[in-house]
């Protein structure tokens, strides 16, 4: 079931950059990277610059994915710690 | 069995964050030396997405349409939310240009005539068409010739026959009825001509730029609003083009009018003729005696020479 959702939230991702909903798209790639990782939108954001032909220029989707990955992937352990001692506490 | 101790699970997951990091950081400097590459294949890894993306803008199922729709009326809403904005800002200047007008009005005294209110109590199709009886007639101060309101400077007729208690109301819209009309927007002076029916027109020279929804005014009345140009007639094969007017009002929905105290006195088209055959007359005639003339006549081979004795 969680893969099910997170490959609907890749694909929801995917559609909201390429119609221009960046908001809606910011808040997927928040939920996405918190419930599967952010590695996952590094091959999206290629695909993506790719297909707008970003790479002729500045790939900024890449760039941003990549940062994004190195804030998740500190941000995210220690979420993890805050929610596991939420629930031992409770 | 090995197991890991913290700090290094840590340092590991530090080192592969940081490979990821370096990775992408070498994919995105292949893509930038061959851009040609990434292009193709993202083209081909998006064709899915770039598919649906077709499906929604230009499919008619329900759910872009729903999409389509949502925008469209949002949109929508936006622009009529502009419009409405303009709109009360018109309306306020509308509002303070009336009320500035009244008070130049009552400061220069305009509007102190006064009106006779009067009823309406028949109209066509118990009369001809364009013509009214009113309740009101010589005995409440209506005079031949005054003219009839339906707003505050809404005239559309004159009263044409007055008795004691009653009076019948000629509108301009009247066949053969014809009086000067001053055209708002286009600034030219035209004549207004009764069609019958509710409806007069305005014939102007070609190249005159009258445009529908022009403000009509009857300049002799003062305040004499009559209409809008609500239809505009012009073949270009004609010398002149036609402004359609019709009553703001249908003749059927008007029960009260107000009728001007002031006659507006016209004058008799022989007594205008009379007066400038008089004026030209005066003008080419002149007494020769008074002149100090010498005139000579050649007949054959004899000449005669008269000078008129003057008198001392």
């Amino acid at each position: 079931m969680n893969l099910f959702i997170n490959i609907i939230l890749f694909i929801l991702i995917a559609l909201f950059v390429v119609h221009n909903y960046l908001l809606f798209a910011l808040i997927l790639t928040a939920l996405f990277s918190y419930r599967a990782g952010a590695i996952w939108l590094l091959p999206l954001a290629f695909a993506i610059d790719g297909y707008f032909g970003a790479f002729h220029e500045l790939p900024l989707f890449s760039m941003f994915a990549t940062g994004w990955y190195v804030l998740t992937e500190f941000i995210r352990p220690q979420l993890m710690l805050q929610f596991q001692s939420h629930e031992t506490t409770a | 069995m090995k197991v890991r101790s913290q700090p290094n699970f840590k340092h590991d997951r530090k080192r592969s964050v940081v490979r990821v990091f370096f990775i992408a950081l070498l994919l995105i400097g292949l893509g930038l030396l061959l851009p040609r590459l990434y292009t193709a294949v993202g083209r081909v890894v998006m064709y899915p997405i770039q598919t649906t993306q077709q499906w929604f803008r230009e499919s008619q199922a329900r759910l872009p349409m729903f999409i389509k729709d949502r925008n469209v009326l949002v949109d929508r809403v936006k622009d009529l939310e502009s419009k409405l904005a303009a709109a009360e800002g018109t309306d306020l200047t509308q509002q303070r240009l009336y009320e500035e007008n009244l008070w130049l009005r009552d400061l220069l005294t305009i509007d102190q005539r006064a009106r006779i209110g009067a009823a309406v109590i028949a109209r066509p199709n118990e009369l001809p068409y364009d013509f009214m009886q009113i309740d009101r007639g010589d005995a409440d101060g209506i005079k031949l010739g005054a003219p009839v309101y339906i707003g505050a400077d809404n005239v559309i007729g004159v009263v044409s026959q007055v008795a004691t208690h009653y009076a019948f109301v000629e509108l301009f819209t009247t066949p053969g009825f014809t009086t000067t009309a001053f055209i708002s927007d286009a600034n030219v002076v035209a004549t207004l001509e009764g069609r019958g029916a509710g409806v007069a027109r305005v014939a102007v020279p070609q190249g005159v730029p009258i445009k529908v929804g022009n403000l009509v005014h009857v300049p002799s009345i003062e305040p004499g609003v009559f209409g809008r140009i609500d239809y505009i007639e012009n073949e270009p094969t004609q010398p002149e083009q036609y402004g359609y007017v019709t009553l703001r009002k249908p003749i059927t929905s008007i029960n009260y009018v107000a009728v001007g105290s002031e006659t507006l006195e016209p004058v008799p088209p022989e007594m205008l003729d009379g007066r400038i055959s008089d004026i030209i007359r005066e003008t080419l005639l002149f007494d020769v005696t008074k002149l100090n003339l010498a005139s000579t006549t050649i007949i054959g081979t004899s000449s005669a020479t008269s000078v008129p004795a003057t008198t001392p």
